[in-house]
């Protein structure tokens, strides 16, 4: 029920994107296509849900039993950055369909900063989301990154297939672009707002 | 014919406003709308861009020509996420409440796209001067950007604008803010308004250029 | 070689690196433990903003705090005192934290945790309340203000920091507190003279009436004053006072509230200093008949009546006690006042046995003046608003023009200063020439906040006469005249039936039933019976209407006559099928009683409507009624 919970939280009501603001620039830079949005939804999941796992292991048994949590975003930052390229060097060598589809997006990734965002937030700042004294368990932590990352999926897929609906129309020249994208995501905000109501 | 050296002033200015980080380029986006709630959390994320983007150009700069290629990337990374744990550290010793308005954004400032793409783009091809001029003039255009955005959200969103503390000027009732503009959702809106003007104005000063 | 720089330009990059994070580090974290620190303890550092993160917030639990409210001390040496302490607000406990410097000032206060009514209690939680304490002396917050309509809260919130202040003093400002034995030497040297000596002689006196100790006070010559140490129930709890009258005058001399556990703000004032002090010459008469002033702006009702009642008692032991007056017993009180009503000398002869006695009369007797019976008096008993304890008076009737001419109350256990004072004397006045028509009526005082004392008194004196009419009277108390109905109403009821006819008299009569008709057809056959009947439900006026049992088809029908009920709230029920409209007499829910048996009617209870449950409930009682009635009286075979 609990986890229910959490995943709920996280795929709606605290919608990455559109509420935490977290993994702006691909959001807006990368979703003017419904197939390259979903090819980036994938591969963020994937990367958040792998990395926020290590980061939190990381954080659990070595950070903090040796007193140097203040290093987090350090050892954070780096740890992704390798792993993304560890990922990228592995789907290169074993599967050259998954590469055409991910390749591409992988390095982007990790300027990302929902990545890095929300290994941050499950650990230094596990409180605020899990609630202050919870016992926060690796599960929780796998079900808030997937969550997060089917979220984030959800809103960039639904957001490009609008954009793609919008080219059809005359916007007006400076609002071309960005700026009609951001009003878009305006929309869709207050419309996930709703869900907060549900929790 | 080769291209002129610019000189420190106009490397200073391109950043502050020609090639304006937030409303140009769109880089550091996250941040720009996460903490423009209030004039004074945008000011303080301003002012740890400044910190940080300054300092990376210089120490980015001064390795430069010791650092081998392939690896490069990495050193920038640790070498911002150190000065980003630094500032982190500093500002929750003295401004701690300002450290936990900017939550999680403080350390974000690892990823900002606009951090790694000056010492990328500049900082790993000049000199320790220019590159300074370079991060403080991209940084300053950066904090005005969201300074802009955040004075018109907390202004009719919130009815106030706080520069900082108790610093606060309350200026429209309650009746008549606009609430939704300080939730969330408002950014996205107050800052889509204030690109699509931005971009009015410089399309048609670029006619009037086209036409002479 | 490439492969070694890279290795060496990483390690010395990130060894740079880790050294300025380090150094940083070493100087950041003192800070930010700092004010982690305070925030951990933003309440400690609220109510005494000169603390600082070095300073030790070690609860200090050396303490005895037993007396106190206080749960928890903090001193930090030189700088002040927090305190933490609780009290009974008016739905919850409140706890709150207060800090004292040390130069006796109160430095903050805080409510940590209250769960009292918004608006109310809970505004003790406030700025407005908290930001009076700051600067104020501990030894004298009274300009402090609580919230009118929260005395309980705000009061409570006073009570429990004097204590705490008290405390304090004692504690660590080196004040010497008085004991309470010592504080109840001072006060009974205060009401009476000074050096006066006190000597116990409690022994020498069968005590009663609340009083527990009775000492005089000597003034080296002579006892000049007699103390009393008195205790009473009030609205909360027992209230203990001394009071002191003096040995020539016999008058009150003074005062004091020794222990007063009453509701804080309301039947606590009786321990204001402005309200003892009109004890400090006070004539005897004026305690003997409660004749005190009441703190202004009070409403105390009970702790007061029961203050004056305990007075008046005290005062009729002093009087027995030294004035030599000779208290009358209870038998002699009750033969004088029943002399006082009737007549003097009066012959009464207890002839109870010769009379049924009903509705709590339980002694009937005659008053003879020494040649005819004149009077008769009933002495009855009634439930008030204490249900524990009944009621018991007696009322004395002329037997001439059967008017009443007296009344008294022997004994009742109502609320003091609500319902109890019935048995004052201003109250019998009224009753020494009351026409009988007036008691019928109920033509008497409500007296305003006990009408459920007086409400039961009226149906008690209802009952009294008409028991007088019947014995005294001769008036038989016979059966109503049945009320004709129309043959065209009667026809809506029955419709095969031709003629009507009146059967009310041959049964037994039934407050309900107004008329009751058997119906024939044409070959002169019964075909039913209809019960005309009457009920009260919500509206002003009594449902009037027609129930029949078909003898032929063996089932009942309903016609509501009139009505004034109201009808609105049922639609507000899901329960309820409203679609035949808002008005009683049309709702599909008096289907309930059509077309069924009466069998079914009495074996299968019909459900009230929620929202309408008296006009339903009373509908569906008083057709069991009839039908188990119909069914009892074997009318017409009793089907």
């Amino acid at each position: 029920m609990e986890l229910i919970a959490i995943a709920f939280g996280a795929i709606f009501v605290n919608n990455v994107v559109l509420q935490q603001f977290y993994g702006l620039c691909p959001f807006l830079g990368v979703s003017t296509k419904k197939s390259s949005a979903l090819s980036m939804g994938m591969a963020v999941t994937f990367v958040i849900t792998l990395s926020t796992i290590i980061a939190f292991l990381l954080y659990d048994l070595v950070l903090v039993p040796n007193n140097i949590t203040y290093l987090s975003t350090i050892v954070f930052i780096l740890v992704i950055a390798s792993f993304v390229q560890l990922v990228e060097m592995f789907i290169k060598k074993f599967s050259a369909p998954l590469y055409s589809a991910l390749g591409v997006y992988l390095p982007l990734i990790t300027t990302n900063c929902a990545v890095l965002g929300v290994a941050i937030d499950t650990t230094v700042n596990g409180s605020k989301i899990f609630g202050v004294g919870t016992d926060v368990t690796l599960i929780m932590v796998t079900v808030y990154a997937l969550g997060i990352s089917i979220g984030y999926s959800l809103v960039i897929f639904l957001f490009s297939a609008i954009r793609e609906e919008m080219d059809a129309y005359p916007i007006k020249r400076n609002w071309q672009g960005i700026p009609i994208a951001l009003i878009t995501a305006f929309i869709m905000a207050m419309v996930f707002y709703g869900f907060g109501g549900i929790v | 014919m080769p291209r002129r050296e610019k000189s420190i002033r106009e490397i200073f200015s391109n950043g502050l406003l020609k090639q304006n980080p937030t409303f140009v380029q769109f880089l550091g986006m996250c941040p720009t709308l996460a903490v423009t709630k209030s004039v004074e959390s945008a000011l303080g994320m301003g002012a740890g861009v400044i910190f940080v983007l300054v300092l990376s150009n210089i120490a980015v700069s001064l390795v430069r020509n010791y650092v081998p290629k392939e690896v490069r990337i990495p050193i920038y990374i640790v070498i911002i996420a150190s000065l980003v744990t630094v500032l982190e550290m500093i500002m929750k010793a003295f401004v701690p409440d300002l450290a936990a308005s900017l939550g999680t954004f403080l350390s974000l400032i690892v990823v900002n796209c606009l951090i790694l793409g000056r010492a990328e783009a500049f900082a790993s091809k000049n000199g320790p001067l220019k590159s300074a001029a370079d991060g403080l003039g991209m940084a300053l255009g950066f904090t005005g950007g969201i300074v802009l955005i955040a004075f018109f959200r907390e202004l009719l969103g919130a009815g106030s604008i706080t520069i900082w503390g108790s610093l606060k000027l309350d200026l429209i009732p309650e009746l008549y803010q606009v609430n939704i503009l300080v939730q969330s959702a408002g950014a996205f809106l107050v800052f889509g308004i204030l690109v699509s003007q931005i971009n009015k104005y410089r399309m048609n000063k670029a006619d009037r250029n086209e036409e002479v | 070689m490439k492969h070694i720089t890279i290795v060496v330009t990483l390690s010395i990059v990130v060894l740079v690196a880790s050294v300025m994070v380090f150094f940083v580090e070493a100087w950041t974290t003192p800070i930010i433990d700092d004010y982690n620190f305070e925030q951990a303890n933003l309440a400690k550092f609220e109510v005494l903003p000169l603390l600082e993160g070095s300073d030790s917030l070690e609860a200090d639990l050396s303490y005895d705090f037993t007396g106190t409210s206080i749960t928890e001390v903090i001193v930090i040496p030189g700088k002040g005192y927090i305190y933490t302490a609780e009290f009974q607000g008016f739905q919850s406990i409140i706890t709150y934290m207060v800090g004292f410097d040390t130069n006796g000032n109160i430095t903050g206060y805080k409510t940590l945790i209250q769960g009292d009514t918004p608006g109310l209690g809970a505004e003790i939680a406030k700025d407005w309340y908290k930001d009076q304490f700051p600067g104020v002396s501990i030894n004298d917050f009274s300009e402090i203000d609580g919230l009118v309509g929260a005395t309980i809260t705000f009061g409570g919130s006073a009570a429990s920091l004097s204590k705490v202040v008290d405390f304090h003093n004692s504690t660590f400002e080196g004040v010497v507190l008085e004991t309470p034995a010592e504080k109840l030497a001072r006060w009974k040297k205060e009401i009476t003279i000074d050096n006066a000596v006190i000597t116990d002689v409690s022994g020498d006196y069968t005590l009663s009436g609340g009083i527990s100790r009775i000492e005089f006070a000597n003034d080296g010559s002579k006892d000049v004053a007699v103390i009393y140490t008195v205790d009473f129930e009030g609205y909360a709890g027992i209230v203990e006072y001394i009071i002191a009258l003096d040995l020539v005058t016999n008058d009150v001399i003074g005062l004091r509230i020794v222990t007063n556990e009453e509701t804080a703000g309301i039947g606590s004032v009786i321990s204001e200093e402005s309200f003892q002090t009109q004890f400090d010459a006070m004539l005897q008469i004026d305690a003997l008949n409660g004749n005190i002033d009441e703190v202004a702006g009070s409403s105390a009702p009970i702790t007061y009546g029961a203050l004056k009642g305990s007075l008046t008692e005290l005062i009729n032991f002093h009087k027995s006690a030294f004035e030599g007056e000779v208290i009358e017993t209870f038998n002699e009180k009750i033969l004088r006042w029943k002399n006082e009503i009737t007549v003097d000398n009066a012959i009464i002869t207890d002839v109870s046995l010769d009379y049924t006695l009903t509705d709590g009369i339980y002694k009937v007797e005659l008053v003879n003046n020494g040649s005819t019976d004149v009077a008769v008096i009933y002495t009855t008993e009634f439930i008030g608003y204490n249900p524990s304890e009944t009621v018991v008076y007696f009322i004395a009737f002329d037997l001439v023009t059967n008017d009443i001419i007296g009344f008294r109350v022997m004994y009742q256990s109502e609320t003091p200063g609500l319902g109890a004072k019935i048995a004052d004397d201003s109250y019998f006045v009224q009753f020494d020439d009351l026409l009988q028509a007036d008691a019928l009526a109920g033509n008497i005082d409500d007296l305003a906040g006990a009408t459920i004392t007086t409400g039961g008194l009226k149906t008690s004196l209802v009952d009294v006469v008409n028991f007088h009419k019947v014995e005294f009277q001769g008036e038989v108390i016979g059966i109503p005249d049945p009320v004709e109905m129309s043959d065209a109403n009667l026809l809506l009821a029955l419709p095969d039936a031709v003629t009507f006819t009146s059967v009310y008299g041959d049964y037994t009569y039934l407050e309900d039933i107004l008329n009751i008709y058997e119906a024939k057809n044409a070959a002169d056959e019964v075909v039913g019976y209809i019960y005309y009947g009457h009920v009260k439900g919500y509206g002003a006026d009594n449902i009037e209407f027609l129930f029949s049992t078909d003898k032929v088809t063996n089932t009942v029908e309903i016609v509501i006559l009139n009505d004034t009920q109201s009808w609105d709230l049922a639609d507000e029920y899901a329960n309820y099928d409203g679609s035949a409209g808002l008005d009683f007499n049309t709702s599909t829910w008096l289907e309930n009683f059509e077309g069924t048996t009466l069998q079914m009617l009495l074996t299968t209870p019909v459900d009230t409507v929620a929202g309408v449950s008296t006009t339903t409930g009373a509908m569906i009682s008083v057709i069991e009624t009839i039908a188990q009635y119909h069914t009892d009286e074997s009318i017409g075979g009793g089907n």
